[in-house]
């Protein structure tokens, strides 16, 4: 099976969506996956556009920024739209802002198996002393853990349906879990935005059971 | 100014130095001073800032 993963990192935002995707990369690589890394310059149209068509990727995981018509590349430039159909036949999680709302919904009806992503802008924290240090961020990492556990979900071969109450799961756990190496008032913020990414988690499928 | 607006700023005058919150496309972070900032103008991103730091507070009574 193939998994094309985008990952530009021309900013702030973008280097830490792709940072965190790295972990993806290995877990993909050890289910077996033939992986497709578009990574910085490499996450373009011309490019993400080929690749899909010629080879018709099972999983694609896009990173980046987005609204709800569209998901973007390096420098922000569109990967794809919901005018297009060149994500049938696959399982798509997006990490991007709002691209739920409205391409996640013509996707399927355009035949995607699954499109996971968010309602609303994904938001996260840094930590003010580490920025642009996604490794050593503390914060940073509380964000990653939840927001690739859908994906993470997806390539150890679970439903689609588990893979998205997974992903509930997980930021519901990280919520929860009050850790005694921040401030109460860092945990509190904290459990605010992961509340915020947590609500605007979804799925659109007509496959639930479906597994890749 | 309401009292929503004012709780939350009530809450943001707590919030670490070290935190800076990255919401959305929005190129810069946004650290308390900041935060602070936009809710007072009630603009775009303070408005959102309520609305989610609400919803926050209401799912912390009933549970998340």
């Amino acid at each position: 099976m193939k998994v094309l993963i985008t990952r530009p990192d021309h900013d702030i935002v973008t280097t830490y969506l792709s940072n965190w995707s790295k972990d993806l990369i290995k877990l993909a690589e050890n289910y077996g996956f033939k992986v497709k890394d578009l990574n910085g310059e490499d996450a373009n149209k011309p490019l993400f556009e080929s690749f899909v068509k010629a080879q018709k990727p099972e999983l694609i995981l896009l990173n980046g920024h987005g609204n709800e018509n569209m998901v973007c590349g390096f420098k922000n430039q569109p990967l794809v739209t919901a005018e297009e159909d060149l994500l049938k036949g696959s399982v798509v999680h997006a990490l991007a802002c709002d691209s739920s709302s409205n391409l996640g919904l013509k996707a399927v009806e355009n035949g995607t198996i699954a499109y996971f992503g968010y309602k609303n802008p994904f938001c996260f924290i840094t930590e003010k002393t580490n920025e642009c240090r996604p490794n050593e961020d503390k914060f940073g990492k509380i964000f990653k853990i939840p927001a690739i556990e859908t994906p993470k979900n997806l390539i150890s071969g679970k439903t689609m349906r588990d893979a998205y109450e997974n992903g509930i799961k997980c930021y519901r756990e990280a919520i929860l879990n009050k850790s005694s190496s921040f401030t109460e008032e860092e945990n509190e913020q904290l459990r605010l935005i992961l509340f915020f990414n947590m609500k605007g988690l979804s799925i659109e499928t007509n496959s639930p059971e479906f597994k890749l | 100014m309401n009292n929503e607006i004012e709780l939350i700023l009530a809450r943001l005058s707590t919030m670490s130095d070290n935190i800076v919150i990255h919401i959305g496309n929005n190129k810069e972070g946004y650290d308390k001073e900041k935060l602070i900032e936009h809710v007072k103008k009630q603009d775009k991103i303070g408005k959102m800032f309520v609305e989610m730091y609400m919803e926050y507070i209401r799912a912390t009574i009933k549970g998340f």
